[in-house]
């Protein structure tokens, strides 16, 4: 349909907003952990999404091997943080956040 | 296209390290971690042996197209990461055997990080650069979490993962946005391309905010320091040093790398938001730290206030400016390793069973300041070493930490920055007093009654080492022109950072 195709100004803005999803979704989840992790790598598709939209916009590719690189660092930094949140919960026996206060910054 | 792996050479080195010592810990599942030990070492000396002669250090020289770049400054900080790498682990190995660290696995993660840090420093282009911070980083965040038992060990390990992956995400986020400004990933066409952009290019504007603020979580540099005191509190004090040192090298070159090349064009926009970086993190660094009751906190706040001297002198944006940073951070790794090289040979009790007692958390270990009360009558090589670095990093002049402050506010105040300069010797006044402190604990304290637990003894590498550290504090301090000529003839070599 003419007029509904998405330009890159939707793409970017769509961009935005998962990072503003994400970020409030840290700093707002006071209950589990496990959301923490979502979040944070809800932050690296955010910028994927921007790169591709550039990419296809400059028809330039290098914006979309960047994404690969990305998606790669993306699921090693998950397997990290997961095993970190396996440490926790063999520790704790629990994943929420408040738990994490015993040193205060 | 061809191209020679040969300039790769001490990356490389640290690849072939890195696999062997995965195939090691497959054949030979139950060893301890000596081999392993000496194999890092070797691959740190064979890879700075390979950075000094596979490399011209007088010109300037692209490899792979543009991606990567080797210059006098990489050289001196590649140089740097892998020097402080090695000190680092002699240090530590008697602590890093005390608390059951010492397996192959410990020296993986150090030596992936510091190829993360290698490949930053020498990366000219965006794509390695994000994978080298992402490879320098990621083992971190495990390495802080390295005593699996221990709460406080994990709960640093979880804080420094979320904080630290929000800002990569910050960071990325930033590239897309200078990749929409410009349309290209590599530094050298951004450069060409944005030049002549001022802050109306929204995108190029805002890609900078996020880029910095990523920076400056990686440099603990406030308001994005809170992370900083209980990651090197719950981490294990090797990685402590670790994290206050040799990743630092490699984000100082960036931030100078982006300000000097890429984003130049926005240098009024860096100097405001990095002026207001250096102020926090000085203030903050110099007063926080006075509460501390721990050295490791405490030298966490050292380390965002002299974050906060460091990027004055960034701030100035010209070569004399980067030049004294390049020279400040040299300084301070120098003079932090031999701070925590004598807290790494105290006594560390784990504090894997702090949250049992009666309920009540307890959080005492042997990095805390009463620890070292009247340390000089139980070991005086400890207490005179410590002495030199705490007046090296508190800036007392006859000592190398003095002319690195000396440097970047020298620069500010010929370039004009008047009031930050003042800013910072009023806080460097501030900062001196608990320095002070903690030498006063040690030399004119009596030790406690009740308390004569022995010291376990320095090895004989470890105390020549510290021992020569503490003097280099104190020769380059006497002749502090000779690292500062370094610095700045690599920069006026190398044509760009």
């Amino acid at each position: 349909m003419p007029g509904l195709e998405p330009t890159l100004t939707h793409y970017l803005l769509l961009a935005a907003a998962l990072l503003v999803i994400s970020v409030v979704g840290i700093i707002a989840n006071r209950r589990n952990v496990l959301v923490l992790l979502m979040a944070v790598e809800l932050v690296l598709l955010s910028a994927n999404l921007n790169f591709v939209a550039f990419s296809a916009y400059f028809d330039d590719l290098s914006g979309q091997v960047m994404t690969m690189f990305v998606l790669a660092t993306a699921a090693v930094e998950s397997a990290v943080g997961l095993a970190l949140l396996i440490l926790l919960f063999r520790r704790r026996g629990n994943v929420a956040v408040q738990t994490l206060d015993v040193m205060k910054g | 296209m061809t191209f020679s792996l040969i300039p790769l050479l001490p990356e490389l080195t640290l690849l072939a390290a890195l696999a062997l010592l995965l195939l090691m810990v497959a054949l030979f599942p139950s060893q301890d971690g000596t081999a392993a030990y000496g194999l890092t070492q070797l691959a740190l000396w064979v890879a700075l042996l390979a950075l000094w002669l596979t490399q011209d250090f007088k010109s300037t020289q692209f490899v792979m197209g543009s991606m990567l770049l080797r210059s006098a400054p990489t050289l001196l900080m590649q140089s740097a990461a892998l020097l402080a790498l090695s000190l680092t682990l002699v240090y530590g190995r008697a602590s890093l055997i005390r608390q059951k660290l010492w397996q192959p696995e410990t020296f993986m993660l150090f030596l992936c990080s510091t190829l993360g840090v290698l490949a930053v420093i020498g990366s000219y282009h965006f794509v390695p650069l994000f994978v080298g911070l992402e490879l320098m980083a990621l083992p971190l965040y495990a390495m802080v979490a390295l005593r699996k038992d221990d709460a406080l060990s994990i709960e640093a390990g979880l804080k420094y993962f979320f904080l630290g992956a929000l800002a990569s995400g910050f960071m990325l986020y930033g590239i897309s946005l200078v990749y929409g400004a410009t349309g290209s990933l590599g530094l050298l066409s951004i450069m060409h391309l944005a030049e002549g952009f001022d802050s109306s290019n929204t995108l190029l504007l805002l890609g900078l905010i996020f880029i910095l603020s990523g920076l400056a979580f990686k440099l603990s540099a406030v308001p994005f320091h809170m992370w900083a005191p209980d990651v090197y509190r719950g981490a294990p004090t090797v990685v402590a040093l670790f994290i206050s040192t040799v990743p630092k090298l490699a984000v100082v070159m960036l931030l100078l790398r982006l300000m000097s090349g890429a984003l130049a064009s926005l240098l009024t926009e860096w100097q405001t938001m990095l002026a207001l970086l250096a102020v926090l993190s000085m203030i903050v660094g110099a007063v926080a730290a006075i509460a501390q009751p721990n050295l490791k906190r405490m030298l966490a706040y050292s380390t965002i206030g002299h974050m906060g001297y460091l990027l004055l002198g960034a701030l100035v944006g010209n070569p004399d400016g980067f030049s004294a940073v390049l020279f400040y951070i040299l300084t301070y790794v120098l003079s932090n390793l031999v701070a925590f090289g004598v807290l790494l040979s105290m006594n560390e009790t784990s504090d894997g069973d702090a949250e049992n007692v009666n309920g009540k958390i307890t959080l005492s270990c042997g990095s805390d300041l009463k620890d070292f009360r009247g340390l000089y009558h139980r070991s005086p090589i400890r207490a005179v070493l410590m002495t030199l670095a705490m007046l090296s990093l508190a800036g007392v002049p006859p000592l190398l930490g003095f002319y690195g402050k000396f440097a970047v506010i020298a620069v500010a105040l010929i370039n004009g920055f008047v009031w930050l300069s003042i800013i910072a010797i009023l806080t460097s006044v501030i900062a001196a007093f608990y320095y002070l402190r903690l030498i006063r604990l040690m030399l004119f304290s009596n030790q406690s009654e009740g308390e004569e637990e022995s010291l376990p003894a320095i090895g004989a590498i470890p105390r020549t080492m510290l021992a020569l550290n503490g003097l280099v504090l104190l020769v380059l301090g006497l002749f502090p022109s000779v690292l500062l000529d370094t610095t700045v003839r690599a920069l006026a070599w190398a044509g760009l950072l």
